[in-house]
């Protein structure tokens, strides 16, 4: 029983973290780096109930998607456009969304600190062998394969990586390099909305002042450790995701917690991310221009 | 601008009231978490405490709604200032900080905390035992698992803080005394394992629904929460566990804790250990007007009223309140006690009839409350009372 509640919380950590990786890996990949992430989950969990619940839980998603997709734009126009700072775009990203969602949550439903969703507004899971899984864990899949196909066999995909290593080489092809970074920018947000509405109205079916609880961080280790291929960012969502919910499970064991103390084994996630990151990396090169902005001679 | 609107009501409010004052019995002033009324918890819960001083103690009450913590400091300070008040209740340990600057800026002005601690003499700090009550649905708990076929209860738990440490005692302690009474009663040699974790968070629900699955998935029936915002996956995994067998009410159920919190999550929620936060407030009036007010930490017990297990009657008075307050719609509400009764109703008689023995011996003091406020006392308990 433990090993089948182990996989599936492992299978559920994973979705948040690979989806919202997949978006950022493309977005880096053609020069733009944002660490707002975890602002971006926070206010699109947010909308993404206040759609669910005015129209169900698919609009739901979508809401969440379009928000996020907002906000991506927001911080590609900054960081893109106007040439700002990237990293100081995430961060005001991540402080505006705690102040918004708050407050939000108070406004909206009258309440302090959460409001929970109602069954009929959440997303239903599938019925596996294994037990109820959500079917955002294919969209997870699928969204990872559309993704590595756009990046390796497309002319889009081509272009992109070219404004990521050289712009100015890109520039002078005729790439619109303004253009397929704010696409990149865009296509983050998207999908990090998409995996904030799925914290908030499919997994949680709650929203707090903090759902993602630095999930938005957990993801841009993720992006780290994928080395920019969506492929391996499933693989890290579910290594990261797998830890994460085995440091819980075994210390809700008697069995386990007899032979190693809980606090050592809840340790493990940080110990692994620190492993993952430092030693599997290696010497993994990121694309020369990303997170600059690029200034046309 | 709504919030703000009725935050400045709530100041023209008191200063109306400073030109009447003088011709009130005594003055109570209450300054609310952010949220305001309406939250169906400690805010209600306060202002329930508030009405009943009006209509016992014929004090005159001033209510202050924050929009947010930065309005903490100017309120109380308000509040303060206009000398009017013969205690000022703030409600809730994040108002603490800005308490404690004020209480300083004006030594001769009584205040009370609820559920935080402020280390002056003008500062009642008022804190619940929240050990007697967890025992209580501790009781609860082990006899619903057992007369569901069961042998396993869970809890799960924030950061392991001592307070925390004081739940996870008082609970095992409810369950081994239940377990007793049980066997005693049927002369069988049952046993209850009691399954706990802290989670190392109080704001990840993600956390508390993987810890909550796992519980279940070893066979825990019950399932006590003790985590702020993380115990709400607690809420969700219970819900969708039982939702997935088909099921439109419990068995499995989850506790709620400080709040009737019951309404969350309608069917699945079999009772709440509740703060008794409406009496703290009263107590702190009380005792400013007949004298007897000291600054320092006051703990109400279970028999003093500080600590209760929810009732039907507690839900629907909180959510007649948040239909007033305009945040629940009528029919938002008769959902939910629908939920709330049917739950109850699937609770065993025999669970809710050792809930209220063991709630009168605690209160005639023939049963003690074990209390641990460290790990290592923590850990004695545990062995002691497991019945393993």
């Amino acid at each position: 029983m433990l090993v089948q509640s182990l996989i599936l919380a492992a299978i559920h950590a994973m979705v948040p973290l690979t989806v919202t990786a997949t978006g950022e890996i493309l977005s880096e990949r053609a020069g733009v780096v944002n660490i707002g992430l975890e602002g971006i989950l926070l206010i699109s969990a947010f909308t993404a109930v206040i759609g669910a619940e005015a129209g169900g839980p698919l609009a739901g998603l979508m809401v969440g998607l379009l928000t996020g997709a907002l906000l991506g734009l927001i911080h590609g126009i900054i960081a893109v456009y106007f040439r700002g700072d990237q990293t100081v775009s995430g961060v005001g990203l991540n402080i505006l969304a705690l102040g918004v969602v708050a407050i939000g949550i108070v406004d909206r439903w009258g309440a302090a600190g959460f409001h929970r969703v109602d069954r009929a507004f959440r997303v239903q899971p599938l019925s596996t062998p294994l037990g109820a899984m959500s079917p955002m864990v294919i969209v997870t899949i699928l969204l990872a394969a559309l993704t590595w196909y756009l990046l390796q066999h497309t002319n889009l995909g081509l272009k992109i990586q070219a404004c990521g290593e050289n712009p100015a080489a890109a520039d002078a092809a005729g790439v619109r390099v303004e253009r397929v970074r704010m696409f990149g920018a865009i296509y983050a947000g998207a999908l990090t909305g998409l995996a904030g509405a799925y914290l908030s109205v499919d997994w949680l079916a709650t929203i707090t002042e903090n759902l993602p609880a630095g999930r938005g961080f957990i993801a841009l280790a993720t992006v780290v450790f994928s080395r920019l291929n969506p492929w391996l960012a499933v693989v890290g969502g579910l290594i990261f995701g797998f830890f994460d919910a085995l440091g819980l499970i075994a210390s809700t064991s008697q069995e386990l917690t007899r032979i190693i103390p809980y606090q050592f084994i809840q340790m493990m996630p940080y110990v692994v991310t620190l492993l993952v990151v430092a030693g599997v990396i290696g010497r993994f090169r990121s694309p020369s221009a990303s997170g600059q902005a690029y200034r046309r001679e | 601008m709504r919030k703000a609107s009725i935050l400045l009501a709530a100041l023209l409010v008191s200063l109306l009231a400073v030109s009447v004052g003088a011709l009130a019995q005594g003055s109570l002033a209450i300054v609310y978490d952010v949220g305001g009324r309406g939250d169906l918890s400690f805010n209600d819960m306060a202002a329930l405490g508030g009405e009943r001083a009006v209509r016992e103690l014929g004090v005159r009450l001033t209510e202050v709604e924050s929009a947010s913590t930065a309005d903490f400091l100017p309120n109380l300070r308000a509040l303060a200032r206009s000398r009017q008040h013969d205690v000022i209740v703030g409600v809730g340990f994040l108002i603490q900080d800005a308490m404690a600057q004020v209480a300083e800026e004006f030594p001769n002005q009584k205040f009370a905390l609820i559920d935080g601690f402020v280390d002056a003499p003008n500062v009642m700090s008022i804190s619940f035992a929240d050990h007697e009550g967890s025992a209580l649905v501790g009781a609860l708990a082990a006899i619903t698992a057992l007369e569901n076929g069961g042998d396993t209860v869970g809890i799960v738990l924030g950061i392991e803080i001592p307070i925390l440490l004081r739940f996870e005692v008082g609970y095992r302690a409810g369950v081994r005394w239940a377990v007793d009474r049980y066997n005693e009663i049927h002369g069988t040699n049952k046993q209850v394992r009691v399954l706990y974790t802290y989670t190392g968070a109080f704001d990840d629900p993600a956390r508390g629904k993987t810890a909550a699955e796992a519980m279940l998935g070893q066979g825990a029936t019950v399932v006590y929460q003790v985590a702020g915002g993380t115990g709400l996956g607690v809420f969700e995994a219970v819900e969708s566990a039982a939702r997935g067998q088909g099921k439109v009410v419990g068995p499995p159920f989850a506790i709620g804790v400080d709040s009737a919190q019951d309404y969350i999550s309608p069917g699945f929620i079999a009772v709440s250990m509740v703060k008794r936060v409406d009496n703290g407030v009263f107590e702190a009036i009380k005792r400013a007007l007949d004298g007897t007010f000291q600054g320092g930490a006051v703990t109400l017990k279970l028999a003093e009223g500080g600590v209760a297990a929810s009732s039907v009657e507690m839900v629907e008075l909180f959510f007649d309140e948040a239909v007033a307050a305009g945040a629940k719609t009528p029919e938002e509400k008769a959902v939910a006690m629908a939920g709330v009764r049917a739950a109850r109703e699937a609770v065993p008689q025999l669970a809710w009839d050792l809930l209220n023995e063991l709630d009168s011996l605690i209160r005639s003091g023939e049963y003690v409350v074990p209390e641990a406020l460290d790990r290592d006392t923590a850990e004695y308990w545990r062995s002691v009372l497991s019945t393993y």
